[in-house]
């Protein structure tokens, strides 16, 4: 009985000192998080029907519905990205600019990308405001959209 | 301008290791009797000190880390003032998609003292500071197979940064002008860096930047020649 005790103490201590993985401490984002908002009362939009959401110059589609708020990922080699939001009726534009700063978080994890200092270039919807110009998981949304 | 309570403890710390040096060699000199005639009490050497440590790297993981490190020394009575000089390679990521390098050199300078002033068998036990430089450059290329399919490739050189030292160590002779010994070192006090795309991860002569301060071992191997 007492050497069954002393093997479970023993487990639960390695257990307990078990490092966390260091690259979950990595407090870095590589997507900016928009929120979508109706521009006469403020109210946060519950579902969005796009054709497609594509950044300039790439063959992609990240999204047809966004239900509130979506993820957007930034071009790690260049400072400047714009998305098109496709719609029926019309197409809306946003522009977006920011800097980047890499670094290892630790060498064992992939190296680490800082977005920063992020700010809207051009836009057609009603209002876009910068609520977070840092990618960081601290932060729960960057812009905030308005139309 | 402000100091703030970690830089006070440290001033504290350093200023209480000076008096702690100067406190011990004014014992030294308090306990040697007038044994030795005054014209032959003063006595100037040089030696060269090799880093064993960075030379077994070179064999043993020369693609992670490479490089040498060299120390002359002047000494003069219990007193000494030490150059020394290294360049080091750093080469991280080679197990994961991204090679990060970091290659430069360093440059220490400073004096130290030999508590064992009176030790006739060459012992040695001292205590010293050291102002440090090093200057380098740092790469990184890293795919990071996202959605835009981006390769970083960048590169930032001539970076540099000073910081100080505060040094400990024992050496003896094994020969008749061969001596062996380590010195331990405290760095303190580093200059923050100026990157603008890349931070680097390694300082040569320092170690890793995210640490403010840093403890170093080398452990040389010295050649002695008398000068009087």
């Amino acid at each position: 009985m007492k050497t069954r005790n002393l093997v479970l103490i023993l487990l639960i201590s390695i257990w307990g000192c078990n490092e966390i993985e260091q690259c979950q401490l990595d407090p870095n984002s590589e997507f900016l998080v928009g929120t979508f908002y109706n521009i006469k009362d403020s109210v946060a939009r519950d579902t969005l029907v796009f054709n497609a959401v594509v950044p300039s110059n790439q063959p992609l589609n990240f999204y047809d519905t966004i239900i509130f708020g979506a993820f957007f990922p930034l071009n790690p080699t260049d400072t400047t990205i714009s998305y098109t939001f496709m719609t029926d009726s019309m197409d809306y534009q946003l522009s977006l600019s920011y800097d980047v700063l890499y670094y290892l978080f630790s060498p064992d994890c992939d190296p680490s990308i800082r977005y920063f200092d992020l700010k809207v270039v051009e836009t057609n919807f009603d209002s876009v405001a910068v609520v977070g110009d840092v990618l960081d998981l601290q932060i729960p949304i960057n812009l905030e959209i308005y139309f | 301008m402000f100091l703030t309570f970690k830089s006070l403890s440290i001033l504290r710390y350093i200023f209480s290791t000076i008096l702690l040096v100067i406190s011990l060699a004014g014992l030294a000199q308090s306990q040697a009797p007038d044994l030795m005639p005054e014209a032959d009490s003063t006595s100037i050497a040089f030696r060269l000190n090799v880093d064993f440590i960075s030379l077994g790297r070179n064999v043993f993981v020369p693609a992670q880390k490479s490089g040498f490190e060299v120390q002359t020394s002047i000494l003069f009575n219990q007193f000494r003032l030490h150059f020394e000089y290294g360049a080091q390679r750093m080469e991280r990521g080679t197990n994961y998609n991204y090679t990060y390098i970091s290659n430069g050199q360093f440059l220490r300078i400073g004096p130290a003292i030999n508590l064992l002033k009176n030790a006739t068998d060459g012992l040695e036990m001292t205590f010293g500071l050291r102002y440090a430089q090093s200057t380098f450059d740092n790469s990184l290329r890293y795919d990071t197979q996202d959605v835009f399919g981006s390769v970083i490739s960048i590169e930032e050189n001539n970076q540099n940064t000073r910081w100080m030292e505060l040094t400990t160590g024992l050496s003896a002779k094994i020969g008749k002008r061969i001596t062996m010994g380590y010195t331990v070192r405290y760095k303190i006090q580093r200059k923050p860096l100026n990157s603008d795309q890349l931070l680097p991860y390694d300082i040569p002569g320092f170690g890793r930047r995210d640490d403010s301060n840093e403890v170093g071992f080398n452990y040389y191997i010295g050649w002695l020649i008398p000068l009087k």
